[in-house]
């Protein structure tokens, strides 16, 4: 049983200006369900990629069912034996289930003609073997998303496959299918075949997998069983510590008194928000806590009409609104600096002026036409007062480093005079002086009376700079921390606690 | 090596108009004997852009820069004359609103079929094109004459004697040309349209995150498209004197080739007027050289030529290309 099937030593890879694998390392054994646990940019695809020959690696060892293996392209890792099943399926929604399972390898009659009554048997009988029983002849679209999932994996255990790699394969099932999933998890590992599952979701790690390997910012944390872990232990390797203690800046809670700015009630969307309530008061920093997936990214989304909500109403100074866009947002007073500044954030061609005014305009402008000396005044001003480090408000913002383009987005926000800035992930991929910086200008902008919803994954980052923590998990607010008693070990154990099959059991006892 | 890197990016950013210039040297050297940096060869070469086709690749410009396409530059362009014409019948001013009013709405109807009904701009317009075209020939049987001192406004010239050769003096249609490129230079520079154009196709998502309303953009830059396209056809029946019905077929194609070759990205927002202005310079200059070109000399020949120049032009952009030169031009990976 404890037979090694995949071992990986040393394994290195960088990518210009990034070491995103600095030698980690990973064993899977015959017939197991492995967990890789880790946050964003822990390096857990870049491994999966370097295995499945995406990525090549810039060294290490990789051993696979006895021998050295180097895949060069992910067909090449296939035929060694190793699946991999992405998030998003590779499959043609158009064709019929059959003529997926074979694709690129249908069974040929003895004149070279494409054998459809066997590829329909053998569909029959490999899906039926996992213990679906579907009609394979209808095109793919007519199921689920988690029947396409299972037809996926179905392809991928058709052939020789000794290891199935499943990337969050739950992300887009509800919990029935999960279940369904699992089952053929544990089918495929009756049939000594192992599987290596990524998933933030952390009941179903402890549900499903036996051994779990914990990678951090690219750098390799343990192996542990999973028996011997609890989620507060798990949390607490994935998460870890900041290297330098920065000291909490808030002291006290005095917003008791303040006026509510605005507060959203019963918010639910898709299976991503699960009717959840928040309130913010004029000048306070909150923060929303969680792992990955618990939701706090959709709950921004909503409260600033990028997304529409399937129920629950938005307050704003006490008032029920609609906010049916982002524009509507921002003509009430809220600005939103987004998780991923590349997708969402800056207009890469654009100049350093013209993004950070660009939200501004409709203010500055008459009949259409831009107010130039107004503009370059202001865009002087921010580039002064956030010490934005560009040769000349002409240069186009790709050419600036990251933290500097987060600067421009925040003074895009700032030169609206907003009352609420929504900040997701602030400081992801910026340097450390650059993060001191933008956490002073939190400070500044909350002893101003603006209001601060801050999203982020370092739970540190939080605990230095919010007046008040809201835990997220899996769609639902699990706990709140108000002013001093908010606590970095606090933080996580609330996360631990959530867990939704202890609040199962709560219900029940 | 970051010096290097510095010249490289300079000759980049300016490949068009040295392109152009080179191309305005090679061929006065070829043909001098032929005189072809001659006044009046220039102005014969401006005319050409203003006549057939130049201004679509103004109107081009705008929806290419917010990432989308209007195949049916080509169709409005005819009908606008046609209708102008016809019109123009019962009353000379009320014809040429008319005209320019076919392309208004046109491209307005465009821009609905694609953020109100979500249908791709290359097929919204293709369709519209294949119905302007149905409608000229309903309106229309035959070509439309223009006559009249008020429809005719266009044949009219500016600075007789100034410059030798043109003793009748330059057609208006030239400073329109120039004053319509200086137009569109300013509103994608200074105007919150303009700005908005090139944040809905440089990043659609990040602009509708700060508020822009990215579906009013597009409806504008497809009213843009439509309204230049049917200005400069009336333009042309003014100052030819006649609506042909054929006008301006498969103009769009030439338009966006002129586009491309003016750096104008397809994906949206990257590019510049100005660079649209040299591409249609550009173009006609080749198409003049081949008139000087001996006879015997296929003017097909021309066509393989765009499409080598476009291909080029494009070429030089891709990323292909840019690892080529070494300029580590890496997509970061996401981890």
């Amino acid at each position: 049983m404890s037979e090694k099937l995949l071992e990986i030593n040393n394994l290195e890879k960088t990518f210009p200006g990034v070491r995103a694998l600095k030698g980690v390392k990973l064993t899977v054994n015959k017939g197991e369900v492995h967990a890789l646990m880790g946050e964003n940019g822990a390096g857990k695809s870049t491994l999966i990629k370097v295995l499945t020959g995406i990525y090549q690696k810039d060294g290490g060892t990789i051993l696979f069912d006895g021998e050295e293996i180097n895949a060069r392209t992910p067909i090449e890792a296939n035929e060694k034996g190793i699946s991999t099943i992405y998030q998003e399926l590779n499959l043609v929604l158009f064709q019929t289930v059959y003529e997926n399972l074979f694709l690129g390898r249908e069974p040929r009659t003895k004149f070279g003609n494409i054998d459809r009554k066997k590829m329909i048997a053998e569909a029959d009988r490999i899906l039926g073997d996992l213990g679906i029983h579907i009609d394979v002849e209808k095109p793919l679209k007519a199921y689920s998303t988690a029947i396409q999932q299972m037809v996926a994996i179905a392809r991928a255990i058709s052939t020789n496959t000794k290891l199935v790699i499943m990337d969050e394969p739950t992300s887009s099932l509800d919990a029935n299918e999960v279940q369904i999933l699992f089952r053929i998890i544990r089918k495929l590992k009756n049939q000594g075949i192992s599987v290596i599952f990524i998933s933030h979701k952390l009941d179903e790690i402890f549900e499903i997998c036996e051994r779990l390997t914990v990678f951090k910012d690219g750098e390799y944390v343990g192996n542990y069983d999973v028996k011997e872990l609890d989620q507060l232990k798990l949390i607490s390797l994935m998460v870890g510590r900041d290297a330098v203690k920065l000291e909490r800046k808030k002291e006290g809670y005095n917003f008791s008194k303040a006026e509510e700015l605005m507060s959203v009630k019963g918010v639910k969307q898709g299976m991503r928000l699960n009717g959840i309530d928040i309130d913010i008061k004029q000048g306070e920093v909150v923060g929303l806590a969680g792992l990955l997936g618990s939701g706090r990214t959709e709950l921004a989304q909503v409260i600033f009409g990028a997304n529409a909500m399937d129920e629950g109403e938005i307050f704003w100074h006490g008032n029920s609104v609609k906010v049916n866009s982002p524009a509507d947002a921002i003509s009430k007073g809220m600005g939103y600096c987004t998780e991923d500044r590349k997708v969402e954030g800056i207009i890469p061609h654009l100049s350093v002026k013209e993004n950070l005014t660009i939200a501004l305009l409709p203010k500055i402008s008459k009949f259409g036409f831009v107010n130039k000396k107004e503009q370059d005044r202001i865009v002087k001003q921010y580039i002064e007062r956030l010490k934005i480090k560009t040769p000349t408000p002409e240069q186009a913002i790709c050419n600036l480093s990251g933290g500097n383009q987060q600067k421009v987005l925040l003074a895009r926000w700032m030169c609206m005079n907003p009352k609420l800035i929504i900040m997701d992930e602030p400081t992801r991929g910026i340097d450390v002086g650059a993060k001191a910086e933008i956490e002073q200008l939190i400070q500044e902008l909350s002893d101003n009376g603006i209001s601060v919803l801050m999203i982020s994954s370092e739970i540190a980052e939080l605990e230095r700079n919010c007046d008040r923590i809201v835990v997220m998990r899996e769609g639902k607010k699990i706990g709140e921390l108000v002013g001093d008693s908010i606590s970095y070990e606090k933080v996580m154990e609330t996360i631990a606690k959530g867990s939704s099959r202890e609040v199962q059991s709560n219900v029940k006892g | 090596m970051k010096t290097i890197k510095k010249y490289y990016n300079w000759f980049y950013s300016k490949s068009t108009i040295l392109a152009f210039l080179l191309l305005v040297i090679v061929a006065s050297l070829v043909f001098s004997d032929q005189n072809f940096m001659s006044t009046t060869n220039v102005f014969n070469i401006l005319l050409k852009v203003a006549k057939n086709g130049g201004f679509l690749a103004l109107g081009m410009t705008f929806v290419i820069l917010c990432g989308e396409i209007d195949l049916s530059a080509g169709a409005v362009f005819a009908l606008s004359g046609v209708v102008m014409g016809l019109v123009g019948q019962v009353n000379p001013f009320l014809g040429i609103i008319a005209g320019i009013l076919v392309g208004v709405i046109s491209g307005y109807m465009i821009g609905f079929m694609v953020t109100k009904m979500r249908i791709s701009s290359w097929i919204a317009s293709l369709a519209m094109l294949f119905a302007l075209r149905g409608a000229i020939q309903i309106v229309a049987e035959k070509s439309v004459v223009i006559k009249g001192s008020v429809l005719t406004f266009a044949d009219a010239k500016i600075l007789p004697g100034v410059f030798a050769g043109l003793k009748s003096g330059i057609s208006i249609l030239i400073p329109i040309l120039f004053i319509l490129t200086f137009l569109c230079m300013y509103i994608s520079r200074h105007t919150k349209f303009g700005i908005g154009l090139y944040a809905v196709g440089g990043n659609g998502e990040a602009a509708r995150m700060m508020g822009i309303d990215v579906d009013r953009i597009k409806v504008k830059a497809f009213v843009c498209s439509g309204l230049i396209a049917a200005f400069s056809g009336v333009l042309l029946a003014s100052s030819s004197g006649s609506a042909t019905l054929s006008a301006g077929n498969t103009y769009e194609t030439y338009a966006i080739a002129m586009c491309a070759i003016g750096g104008v990205k397809l994906s949206g927002g990257e590019g510049k007027f100005s660079g649209t202005f040299f591409g249609m310079l550009i173009y006609f200059i080749i198409n003049t050289i081949f008139t000087y070109l001996p006879t015997g000399v296929s003017v097909h020949w021309q066509s393989i030529i765009m499409g080598a120049l476009v291909l080029i032009s494009v070429g030089v952009q891709s990323d292909y290309f840019k690892t080529l030169k070494g300029s580590k031009r890496i997509v970061r990976h996401k981890r």
